[in-house]
């Protein structure tokens, strides 16, 4: 009997290959598999809303409305956003709006300075002296790059450049360490890609190994769907 | 009435904070946090007079003098070719929640996308607007079509065509944005803004159709992906000062100028540090203080 672990498991496989089809070319079977996940995504997020509002906020308030009125506020602002659409009143959307921003931005500034700059500040601090060859090379390394990034990253407060023929040691300090700045990075950036491009190849033998491999029936019809869908789109293409 | 409304809305809000600031004193309910180094708090005070100090400045007229960034040069470039190939401009400034630590880039993008909008409205460019953060469907509606009528096309503002609200859940918000890209045929594809595991995934679908792309993100996993892809990019903070640069508003750079100050300030810090170290000082410690209360 199928049951309705096998359908799923099936659809499953199917949207997997459809999905993967758009790396050859556009084709009926991705455009179902995207319209089905974009709706489904919407309508989620809409139900996840509506429970977390019901969840949190509304039944708080009928069941303890002395200890949760304060939910009340957040539900105005978020009411506010509807003005939005409010020819007369739309700037009263922008209070809900602008509060949420603010509020999203105060949480991060309570971590951020000691995080990103504090935190920073201590592991930039290495003797740049010592016996030891290879750790000062990496201290030295850790100083120039930490220093560089940051001034490649000063967009408003940089040294004039020189007038032609003339020289100016801050300014030929300040284009040393630009460019070691950026050199660095994009070292620090090689090594993220590659690190992030072998975790993508796990998901991939993950996602063949759950999806595909036990539904490997699903998987060729699949694969067969998707090669028709790719052979009917290069031929409405060419006509 | 507009103002008295918005003032009092402030002042409610501004009253209802005080007086929990208040009620928690008399509760006797710890709000400051003692076993936390006093360092970041003088930092982001620091911070926040630099800022304050930098928008005094240009309030009094003063000028500021911002550096090059090749990828908002490059902006106007994709813009013009995008119209010589008959092709639309895409531009997406990711997907998610505005509220929270990503605020700043969503801001940053929608000063791009504005930028963007005035050249589409300059050159009579079509301008395809995709986005998965739904509180601001509305203010991007209006960013370009504001963007069209300052660019002097007001009439080629179309809300459908333009600016397309996908969905707030990742991938789903991916795959409709990489499907517009191929079937648009986009001439130029501008992302900018936070992105995650679908950065690669918009670089791939605009390199299918032979896009020029520029891209920009502040998250540090998804940089090098638009470094490598994208014709140009914007690295890291970069895209705060484009959108700065963008919105053409002199406090916005000013506050550029403020962060500028503070990664001054951090350079000066760790060549003192590491001077310092000579004489067997560590600022380390300094910086780990801790104010005990009481």
């Amino acid at each position: 009997m199928v049951s309705w672990e096998i359908i799923g498991a099936w659809i499953a496989a199917f949207i997997v290959i459809w999905i993967y089809s758009f790396a050859f070319r556009d084709n009926v079977f991705y455009k179902l598999a995207e319209h089905i996940f974009v709706g489904t995504a919407a309508g989620y997020s809409i139900a996840l809303a509506i429970d977390s509002l019901n969840r949190v906020a509304i039944k708080s308030l009928i069941t303890q409305p002395t200890v949760s009125w304060h939910y009340i506020i957040p539900i105005i602002l978020g009411m506010l956003m509807f003005f939005k659409y409010s020819r007369k009143y739309y700037w009263l959307a922008r209070y809900g709006v602008a509060i949420n921003v603010a509020v999203g931005a105060a949480l991060a500034v309570r971590t951020i300075p000691m995080a990103n700059i504090i935190r920073q500040i201590q592991a930039a601090l290495t003797p740049l002296w010592g016996s030891d060859p290879i750790k000062l090379v990496n201290n030295w390394l850790m100083f120039l790059i930490t220093v560089g990034g940051l001034t490649y990253f000063l967009f408003t407060i940089f040294p004039p450049k020189p007038a032609p023929g003339r020289t100016s040691a801050i300014y030929t300090l300040y284009r040393a360490l630009y460019l070691i700045g950026i050199y660095g990075m994009m070292v620090g950036f090689g090594a993220l890609f590659a690190n992030t491009i072998v975790t993508r190849v796990g998901f991939v033998i993950s996602i063949y190994l759950i999806y595909l491999q036990p539904y490997i029936i699903a998987t060729i019809i699949g694969v067969i769907l998707a090669a028709i869908g790719i052979l009917i789109e290069v031929r409405r293409r060419s006509k | 009435m507009k103002i008295s409304i918005g003032v009092l809305i402030v002042i409610l809000i501004i009253l209802i904070i005080s007086l929990g600031s208040v009620a928690a004193w008399f509760a006797k309910i710890q709000l400051y946090n003692s076993a936390r180094p006093i360092s970041s708090f003088v930092f982001l005070i620091f911070l926040m007079l630099a800022g304050y100090l930098s928008i005094n400045h240009v309030r009094e007229g003063g000028e500021i003098r911002v550096r090059e960034i090749p990828a908002f040069s490059a902006i106007e470039e994709g813009v013009t070719r995008s119209v010589e190939m008959g092709r639309p401009i895409h531009m997406t400034i990711g997907f998610g929640s505005i509220a929270g630590s990503m605020a700043p880039q969503y801001i940053a993008g929608l000063g791009v996308l504005s930028h963007v909008a005035r050249l589409a409205g300059k050159y009579g460019a079509r301008l395809i607007a995709t986005l998965g953060v739904p509180e601001v469907i509305a203010s991007v509606e209006e960013i370009v079509k504001e963007g069209y009528a300052s660019g002097g096309r007001p009439e080629l503002f179309d809300p459908v065509y333009n600016v397309r609200y996908l969905t707030d859940q990742q991938f789903a918000y991916a795959s409709a944005v990489q499907a517009i890209i191929v079937r648009e045929r986009v001439g130029a594809n501008i992302v900018v803004g936070p992105f995650y595991a679908e950065s690669l995934i918009f670089m791939e679908a605009g390199n299918m159709v032979g896009a020029f792309q520029v891209a920009g993100t502040a998250r540090e996993t998804q940089i090098p992906f638009f470094v490598l892809a994208a014709d140009y990019a914007f690295i890291g903070e970069e895209i705060f000062a484009a959108g700065a640069m963008a919105s053409g508003d002199k406090e916005s750079l000013a506050s550029i100028q403020g962060q500028d100050v503070g990664k001054l300030a951090t350079i000066i810090l760790i060549v003192l540090g590491i001077l310092f170290l000579a004489f067997g000082i560590n600022i380390s410690s300094w910086l780990n203080w801790v104010w005990k209360l009481g």
